[in-house]
């Protein structure tokens, strides 16, 4: 460093380089800055859709078990039984019972409305609801739903509905709108678990109302669910097997089924989805990376090489190859550095903007655990190589140059074997590429490639 | 300063499978504190002669001994000392770097230096320049160009300055005062000075003309009594 920080006058023609030739410096910068912030964007919005997810599901204690016991209703002591069996952190016995709703007055298609009962007295210990709009259930009439079912009916808190249970038209009020860990996608069941909207939707109500209606007596249940302690993030939770196995042990001899998360609808089309997405996410942030990365490599190439005849008379005045290399490892260095930091921050932004998109996709909205924390060590490592890449792609082209004598580098460069490079064929890649390659075979420091390429040539 | 002696150097160009002979067994001596005019006609070598003198190319075979030292056998770091430090070199296309100014472009020779330099404003001043000391060359004319160039080979105070076409560009009265303050200089100096010109009367101010013809030397001519430059009929 001591050689360039010498020449002052050296580093005067940095800034009038940039400064006249902002445009081309401009276009570079950008292509670093729109690389990094798509990197930064997209495997972080992974890593933070999944930990949103994992959040909501332990903010409203989503079940890690459910128990269907079909057609069979149960007493309640059994959800106790659930209760004691070593592990289980609480479990709810519900009864879920399948009605419709009727939309429009001249409707002519059923529309189907899963009801769930909640406690008459408290609030549900497993499978919480989140309630984004209204408020709670206050009266037996009244019921808790969906929320991306009534956004997309248009139906909103303090609405009326005609809800069928049982063969029975009755008036229900809609007390608030929800999310439920147990219906982020509101799919039917595992056999058919992606979301219809216009004619699948989920309500809450009171059991002694739901009871009533479809008359059942005793507080007898068709439905239980089990969550465990620990966090979603490091799913199967500890012990979940003996759990489980405990669970079929104490519903044998029913016609009773236990589901795990991943196994019912929405648990399951989740986890196929975050596991889908992952491996995309980081491949975007990597071809994004790469190929800026890349691009940035060739275009300050270029740029350098355009300067062979002022390389020629710095060298013909004494400046040595390192103070050569580093005035112009600057310009890398110095959009490397400039556009990796402003892309590592438009990455980050842009990845809360990746997040709602698929999250409002999934769920048909923002999540109670939504979190975008921002994902330094990656970000970091995005931005070492990007500030190195272009560091590089500024430095080593000038060193390359530098050894040319600069009494040949002073009169104008004849161009290398151009015909040569024009008659490559290069049929080994498709068309729309041949005129691409050939012009960076054209870039004198790529020599080697131009080596392979020659040997592809027989 | 320098004492220069070349022995029988051959520079070639390789084009295709044709040999081009830019200097075909060139041999002469410059005494220290010279002023030396080369002259020739167009593509006899005067270019690749000061390249080679300057360091800036190798010759493929031959001695050339500066001060004892043959620079044509030294690895690429010493070459770079010896132009950074003891050559100053005009170039027939100027090659000012047109993003910094006239003083600027001055003031990078002469930081380089480790002889010590002339202060960049009085260079510039001696060539006429004063006035233009942060124009950028593309704001100067040819002859303002070719004056800053000079003034940068002269700033950093070499042994040695090599001239390709000087005043080529310059009109009579200018060219004659650029001749001027390089003939005052290689006097309070001392410094050797190699002059590339197509402009015979030129020659009149030199101490030594050496004549080249498609690369050899045809004649060397010295000149006990040079005029000033001047007093020489233009
Ligand atoms: N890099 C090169 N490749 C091929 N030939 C070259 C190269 N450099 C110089 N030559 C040839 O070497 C010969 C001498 O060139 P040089 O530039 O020294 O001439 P010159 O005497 O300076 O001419 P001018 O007065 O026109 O500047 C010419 O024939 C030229 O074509
Ligand atoms: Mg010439």
């Amino acid at each position: 460093m001591v050689g360039a920080a010498m020449l002052k006058n050296l580093r005067r023609k940095t800034f009038g380089d940039l400064k006249a030739n902002w445009g081309q410096f401009l276009a570079v910068w950008l292509v670093v800055t729109l690389g990094t912030a798509f990197y930064g964007a997209m495997y972080p919005a992974g890593v933070n859709m999944r930990e949103s997810l994992y959040r909501t599901y332990d903010q409203l204690h989503y079940m890690d078990f459910q128990v269907q016991l079909g057609d069979a209703l149960m007493e309640p002591q059994i959800v106790d039984e659930v209760r004691a069996v070593p592990g289980v952190e609480n479990a709810e016995g519900r009864l879920v019972i399948e009605g419709g709703v009727q939309l429009d007055a001249d409707q002519d298609y059923p529309v189907s409305l899963r009801l769930i009962s909640v406690p008459d007295d408290r609030e549900p210990s497993v499978n919480q609801n989140d309630i984004t709009d209204g408020r709670t259930i206050q009266g037996p009439d009244e019921l808790l739903l969906l929320k991306s079912f009534a956004d997309w009916n248009e139906i909103e808190p303090g609405d009326e509905l005609r809800v069928r249970v049982n063969d029975q038209m009755l008036t229900m009020t809609v007390a608030g709108l929800v999310f439920n860990p147990e219906y982020l996608v509101a799919g039917r069941n595992s056999t058919s678990p992606f979301p219809a909207l216009s004619s699948f939707g989920v309500a809450w109500v009171r059991y002694s109302w739901l009871a009533g209606q479809s008359g059942v007596e005793n507080g007898q249940i068709n439905d239980v669910v089990v969550h465990l302690p620990g966090e979603s993030s490091t799913e199967p939770k500890a012990g979940a097997d003996d759990v489980r196995e405990h669970l079929n042990a104490l519903f044998d001899g029913t016609n009773a089924q236990v589901f795990a998360r991943k196994q019912t609808a929405s648990g399951g089309v989740i986890d196929a989805n975050i596991n889908g997405v992952f491996p995309l996410m980081r491949f975007y942030s990597g071809v994004f990376l790469l190929g800026s990365t890349i691009i940035t490599g060739v275009l300050l190439a270029r740029l350098v090489e355009s300067e062979r005849q002022r390389i020629g008379t710095l060298r013909a005045m004494g400046v040595t190859r390192r103070e050569l290399m580093l005035h112009y490892l600057t310009f890398g260095a110095f959009i490397g550095i400039t556009g990796g930091l402003v892309g590592s921050i438009l990455g980050y932004l842009n990845s809360f903007w990746v997040m709602n998109t698929f999250l409002h996709y999934l769920a048909g909205g923002t999540l109670p655990g939504f979190v975008n924390t921002p994902q330094i060590p990656f970000l970091l490592l995005g931005f070492v190589i990007v500030a190195a890449g272009s560091t590089v792609a500024g430095a080593y082209p000038a060193w390359v140059q530098s050894r040319t004598p600069p009494g040949v580098a002073l009169r104008p460069a004849t161009p290398k074997t151009p015909n040569a490079i024009s008659q490559l064929r290069l049929r080994f890649l498709p068309p729309v590429l041949r005129r691409a390659v050939r012009g960076i075979l054209r870039c004198r420091d790529v020599r080697w490639v131009r080596r392979w390429a020659w040997s592809r040539e027989r | 300063m320098s004492h220069i002696v070349m022995r029988n150097v051959r520079k070639t160009y390789q084009m295709g499978t044709n040999t081009i002979t830019a200097l075909d067994g060139v041999s002469i001596e410059i005494n220290a504190g010279e002023f030396v005019v080369v002259l020739g006609p167009s593509g006899s070598g005067k270019t690749t002669l000061l390249n080679v003198l300057g360091g800036l190319e190798s010759p493929n075979s031959g001695d050339v001994i500066v001060d004892g030292e043959n620079i044509a056998g030294l690895q690429n770091g010493k070459l770079t000392a010896y132009r950074r430090h003891s050559v100053g070199f005009i170039f027939q296309f100027f090659n000012l770097l047109p993003t910094l100014t006239a003083l600027e472009n001055v003031g990078l020779s002469a930081e380089m230096s480790k002889n010590g330099s002339y202060p960049p404003h009085d260079i510039l001043e001696r060539v006429g320049l004063d006035d233009r000391l942060d124009h950028y060359p593309g704001q100067l004319s040819g002859g303002q160009q070719q004056r800053v160039a000079v003034a940068r080979a002269l700033a950093k105070k070499p042994a040695l300055v090599l001239a390709d076409e000087p005043t080529g560009s310059l009109d009579v009265q200018t060219g004659i005062d650029v001749l001027q303050v390089m003939r005052n200089l290689n006097r309070e100096t001392g410094q050797s000075f190699v002059v590339v010109t197509h402009n015979s009367a030129i020659a009149q101010i030199a101490d030594r003309v050496i004549r080249l013809g498609s690369g050899k030397v045809h004649t060397v001519i010295e000149n006990p009594t040079p005029f000033e430059p001047d007093e020489v009929e233009w």
